[in-house]
Parts: C-alpha cells; structure tokens; sequence
C-alpha cells in the first residue's frame, strides 16, 4: 500500500443507502446524534435536491424533490456525517487524514446505526476518492501524468478546452463496480492543467450484501480503489504525491 | 431491480440525460410499483462533485469563475453556500442581464480571512450601478441569513474581461 506526503485526495465518502422497508422515521436522525455527538459535535441541516423519475399512466414523470440533510461536522469541520432518509453517510475533506482513521469513523456511524433501528437489507454501499491533480503542462500532454485519460487519434485536433473521460469496472462477479471519471477544471490559465480523478467503487446489486458484512466489503473496497488509482497515474506524477518510502 | 426493455430506457435516456451531465447530483428511482426505471447509475453524493458540478452548470449559464480550485475550496469549507450561490447568480443574471458576472475569491487585508465576491461588470458605468445593485441586496441579504461565510455582490468598476 502506498502513503504519500502530499496525496491528492480532496475529498473521500463512504455512504450507505438502505433498503426502502428498513424503518426509518424523523427521530432517527437525533437518535443517531447522541450517539456520535462526541465525536461529531455541530449539528447543522441543508436541503438537498433529488431528481426522481417514474413511469405513470401518462407516460416519463419527472419531479424534482428535496430532501433534508442533516451534518453533523467533527470540531475541525474536516470530517462530518449526512444522515438523510435511508441515508448515511461519512465524508472526509482534505488533509485526508489515514484510512485506519477514516475507517473507524465510518464503523462508528455504521454500527451506531445499526444499533438504532433494524437495517433490513443494504441497497446500496459507496465508496468513492475525488482527487484533484495539477500537473505543470497543457492537456495534451496528460498521458505524461495519466494512464487513464481520452485519447485523441492523430486527425484530430490535440488541444481541447475541457473534457470529460470515464469508464465502469466489474469486481466480485458483476455484484461491485467501480466508475472512474477524469475531468478537467476549466480555467482560463493554459498553462496547468487542473483535473478531478474520480473513484467510486460501489455495490451494484441492492441487497445482495447483508448488512453485517459492510465493513468488511467497505475494506475490501478501499483495497481496490488503491490499486485503480495507482493504476491511472504514472510515475511522473506518483513522485509529485511525494510517496513514503520505507 | 428489474429493468425495463432497452426500448423504453432509450426513451427515457433520450428525455432525461440531455439536462444532466454526467457529474449531476443523483437521481432517485422511483416509485417503485410500477416499473422501476434505470435512467443512469446513481453516484456516491459528494460534496466536491456537488460544488464542481454546480460551478460547471454556472458557467455553461455565462458565469465567469477565474480560479474555480479557489471557489471550490471556499464552498467546501462552507457548503451552506452552495445553494445561495446558485441563487444569487440566477437573481443577478434576471436583474442584470447586461452586466457580465464574474464569482472570485478575494482576500482584503481588513477583513480577517477570505470571501467570495461575486463582480457585476458593465460596458459602461454610471450613476445607476450602485442603484441597480442595491435593487438585489435585500434578495440576497436575505438568503445569507444565519449562514457561515460570507459572499457579497459589488462592482470593481472595471470592464468585462
């Protein structure tokens, strides 16, 4: 397992979305709350947008829903948990700290969850790594730095303004995928160019991980979703994440 | 999950996914009893795809973000912000609908920390602009109630670049 001195992570989720026949009520959240209140003291709550499709009798119905979200931040407000309906969730913004410690937070909320009501069934487990990456040269340059990016054939024009890349892996026999999306930041300096590498390793197939096995797929997810991101760098841009070395 | 005939997904892709890209916050499926829809893979909700994608929307609308990395670390650290923004440049583009908009972070050695400042510019400046800004404020004040950080609209008097 590589550390780095200077990883690039911006931001690092783990979000749990249960099963529509786990019971769930408006005092989950507060339940919740003093449960990890020692840990995640300051309570604030947002509305969330959510757009939801269905087919009616008159045909594609589309309705924009909001949801409230409430965040409970640590002291530092690096740290913080989203509790929605059927929702957990555990994200950690940059410095990102170790995954030891970032895992024992996500245990923490998890198993305080399941001890506050009956988790039926897991629809679905994220856990997703953004990465923000500069590196010193015009995007043309990026298969330098990247062995994940779009390849442009020779007739093509080689300069673009910004653009978009992803793709979807298979793990655990079709149950888990792994998306990962490259995109640049657009900015109006051509000099650098400023990208978002994207990992979400997430459980593809609703309920078919029972609830107490969680923690063990989210371990086996962080493993995967090293050996995807060493995968798209290269060593050029491994060195600029000053790697430790034993 | 049961997935409906590829006929009727492509219909609904053809329908939906043009107002959508790709890094949009989720879309939920439902409800449930009828046929269950599958639109597009949901995606683990963060709060920096959040922010990149609503930067993203905004400038495809005509807003100028200079330094995007700035402002995005600026709404990361006070996400309440995230909503206002959006808010306040839509207001402004309906009020001001000349003016180009141009949202920066800025640092003012009187003001402990940073803010974001969203510049209203004009090809031309005259005794109206503070009128006319003053004609959103109380929009804008409002919105920025009891929220942490702060974002103020103003003009540097300066040209659209």
């Amino acid at each position: 397992m590589m550390k780095y001195r200077n990883p690039p992570i911006v931001e690092a989720v783990c979000e749990f979305r249960l099963s529509r026949d786990t019971p769930w009520d408006l005092t989950v959240p507060g339940l919740l709350y003093e449960k990890l209140r020692e840990q995640f003291p300051n309570r604030e709550q947002r509305l969330v947008q959510e757009f939801e499709i269905s087919e009616g009798p008159q045909g594609i119905q589309q309705q924009i829903r909001s949801s409230e979200r409430i965040m409970l931040f640590g002291e530092d407000r690096k740290m913080f948990v989203q509790l929605g309906p059927h929702l957990l969730a555990i994200n950690v913004l940059k410095p990102y700290p170790t995954w030891a410690l970032f895992k024992s937070k996500i245990q923490l909320a998890w198993e305080s969850l399941l001890t506050t009501i009956e988790v039926k069934g897991v629809e679905r487990i994220g856990l997703r790594y953004i990465n923000r990456i500069e590196i010193p040269v015009a995007a043309d340059r990026i298969k330098e730095y990247l062995e994940f990016y779009i390849f442009l054939g020779e007739d093509l024009p080689q300069q673009m303004v910004s653009f978009l890349a992803g793709g979807e892996f298979t793990f655990a026999s079709g149950r888990d995928r792994c998306r990962v999306q490259l995109s640049s930041m657009s900015r109006e300096s051509q000099e650098q160019t400023e990208l978002l590498l994207d990992i979400d390793y997430f459980l593809a197939r609703p309920k078919e991980l029972p609830p107490g096995d969680a923690l063990d797929w989210i371990e086996a997810a962080h493993e995967r979703v090293e050996c995807i991101f060493e995968g798209c760098i290269t060593d050029v841009l491994r060195e600029s994440f000053l790697p430790e070395r034993a | 999950m049961q997935y409906p005939a590829p006929s009727f997904s492509r219909r609904v892709q053809e329908h939906v996914m043009p107002y959508f890209p790709p890094s949009s916050a989720s879309i939920m499926l439902g409800p449930y009893p009828k046929t269950a829809l599958y639109v597009k893979p949901e995606q683990t909700q963060s709060l920096v795809s959040e922010i990149a994608s609503l930067l993203g929307r905004l400038q495809q609308k005509g807003l100028r973000v200079p330094e995007p990395r700035t402002v995005l670390d600026y709404l990361v650290e006070f996400p309440e912000l995230i909503d206002v923004v959006e808010k306040v440049v839509n207001i402004a583009q309906i009020r001001l609908p000349d003016a180009q908009l141009s949202l920066e972070l800025c640092q003012d050695p009187e003001f402990e920390g940073s803010y974001l400042a969203l510049y209203v510019r004009f090809n031309q400046y005259d005794d109206r602009v503070i009128e006319r800004l003053d004609l959103i404020e109380d929009e804008y004040l409002t919105l920025m109630e009891g929220k942490r950080g702060s974002l103020l609209i103003t003009t540097d008097f300066r040209p659209p670049e």
